[in-house]
């Protein structure tokens, strides 16, 4: 019996163990479908709390720092996925649409400029960028490259450390990442985006 | 002797108050989805309804929130439930076929096929909405191990105290209020919107590197069709009727090719709008993802017509077993679209 007892202690403590040592859980994709956002899912992922958080974000300045990252530069404004979306400094965007977020809770933001999209999230309060997607072909990114250019232009402009999956090709610095996708060696499209 | 049974007894004494304090316990910590994320508690509702019906749905949101059984009851006399939750990937759809099996066997199984396009577990959140409510079963170990992502362990799904402990100062008024009770908040798995938020600009549609559906997810088709078959159940799959995110040509394609390869009957609504009659400038709640109540009521009559004429799907209502509950049920559905938009039905 003593022994069972053991036995049985034993297992409950290393459960235990087991499962609170597990990684903080993805805060979640809930999309618009939800309507309300996962707090009752996140908080339970906020077990070492504001520790935690200043070292993840201490680790990404750091990272950032060390690896850099894309900068889309636009009418003299600056907009790098992962830092904050600063709308004043763009020109009047014709829309904006609330889409399911891809990466984080709740719903994004789709701002339609003119040659361009921009997709905000949320992180708490503040509202940052998470892509930029090119949907005219006047539009150039910071280096030049544009949609209906070639393969070979944008390794021109971009050289070949980049990621290749079928007919996509993905850069990356730090947590951001430019993606080009071809057609008969056509750029068809262009995203910058966070890679988070 | 005597003093060995009393320890005995004592020790078990000892386990069994362990043992209920540690149900109660965990019970107070999981989530309730009752008021907050009520999506989380679609799953375990089908239990208290289980049996009896014609037809059954399977899929994600598009599938709780754009048909209501309870208007093909009114218009056909079809007895239907929907077993819908948020991003339910096709393999979670497959265990809940499998499961649903085991109460009834429906005459046709109607699979939403907007999963197809997602290969890989979205995220533990919507994980925990589908599978959290579920009954004990081989099927719900197969939903786990199918689901979880990296960062999940099993055991927490078996033991969820292990998983949500951290709520104990974060519990509302919702855990005690629905600890030993719940309530239904759909309508035979529909949920109800009755608000109207209308289409406006959609975002591009982005062009993708690849439109093949993955691997993981054919065979969890595959394995659906001969579930379906084996049960002696029509496999039925449709697409809902939503704007956005974009149900691409190639996608359609390949579901047209699976569904000609087999003989099985696929109805693309994306394509039918118009014929369904929808105004995505009134029958949307938000902005053309979703039907709100009018837009539910139009595909589901919609529906409910190609179930009966296509499929062969009886009457129940002038059933003498069937027909007084389904009266009952539809007399509470109309009274909540009265109570939510002033409309005598």
């Amino acid at each position: 019996m003593k022994k069972f007892r053991k036995v049985f202690v034993l297992w409950g403590i290393a459960a235990l163990l087991t499962a609170c040592g597990q990684k903080a859980a993805p805060t979640g994709n809930l999309a618009k479908d939800i309507h309300i956002d996962a707090d009752s899912l996140k908080n339970t992922e906020k077990d070492s709390g504001v520790e935690t958080r200043e070292t993840e974000i201490s680790a990404r300045e750091t990272a950032k720092e060390e690896q850099g990252a894309f900068c889309f530069e636009y009418e003299g404004a600056a907009l790098v996925p992962g830092e904050p979306a600063d709308l004043s400094a763009l020109p009047k965007y014709a829309d904006v649409s609330e889409v399911p977020s891809c990466a984080f809770g709740g719903n994004d933001n789709v701002y339609h400029f003119e040659l361009f999209e921009l997709t905000t999230y949320y992180d708490g309060d503040e509202e940052r960028i998470y892509s930029v997607y090119f949907t005219d072909p006047n539009l150039p990114t910071t280096e030049g490259l544009r949609l209906g250019d070639t393969v070979d232009d944008m390794k021109a402009l971009y050289g070949e450390d980049y990621a290749a999956e079928e007919n996509a090709y993905t850069y990356t610095r730090g947590e951001t990442s430019l993606c080009v996708i071809t057609q008969n060696d056509v750029v068809v499209s262009i995203e910058y985006r966070l890679e988070r | 002797m005597k003093r060995e049974g009393r320890t005995a007894l004592s020790v078990g004494g000892v386990l069994i108050a362990f043992g209920m304090a540690f149900i109660l316990i965990s019970e107070l910590l999981q989530p309730k989805y009752m008021t907050e994320l009520e999506e989380g508690s679609f799953i375990s509702q089908y239990y208290r309804e289980a049996g009896g019906h014609d037809v059954i749905f399977l899929g994600d949101c598009e599938v709780y929130a754009n048909y209501s059984p309870m208007e093909l009851y009114r218009d056909y006399g079809i007895t239907a439930y929907i077993r819908g939750t948020p991003q339910q990937l096709v393999w979670m759809s497959y265990y809940i076929a499998e499961e649903t099996f085991q109460y009834e066997t429906p005459r046709v199984l109607v699979f939403n096929v907007n999963a197809m396009r997602y290969s890989e577990p979205v995220s533990e959140a919507y994980n925990r909405l589908t599978i959290d409510q579920m009954r004990w079963s081989p099927s719900k170990t197969g939903i786990i191990l199918a689901s979880m992502t990296e960062e999940e362990q099993f055991l927490s799904y078996v033991f969820p105290i292990l998983r949500y402990h951290s709520r104990f100062d974060k519990l509302t008024q919702e855990d005690f209020t629905y600890l030993f009770r719940v309530r239904d908040n759909t309508c035979n798995g529909f949920q109800l919107h009755t608000e109207t938020v209308p289409a406006g600009t959609l975002p591009a549609k982005r062009i993708l590197p690849d439109y093949q559906f993955g691997d993981i997810c054919c065979e969890y088709l595959d394995k659906l069709r001969l579930l379906c078959e084996e049960k002696g159940t029509e496999l039925v799959l449709v697409k809902a009727p939503s704007l956005y995110p974009y149900w691409y040509e190639e996608y359609d394609v390949q579901i047209r090719k699976y569904a000609a390869k087999y003989g099985i009957s696929y109805y693309n609504f994306v394509e039918q709008s118009d014929e369904i009659g929808l105004d995505f400038s009134k029958d949307t709640y938000d902005g053309g993802y979703h039907l709100n109540l009018q837009g539910a009521g139009k595909l589901s009559r919609y529906f409910g017509r190609i179930l009966k004429e296509e499929h062969g799907l009886p009457d129940r209502r002038l059933d003498a077993e069937i027909a007084p509950v389904y009266d009952k049920k539809l007399q509470e559905y109309d009274r909540i679209v009265e109570e939510r938009t002033g409309d005598k039905r």
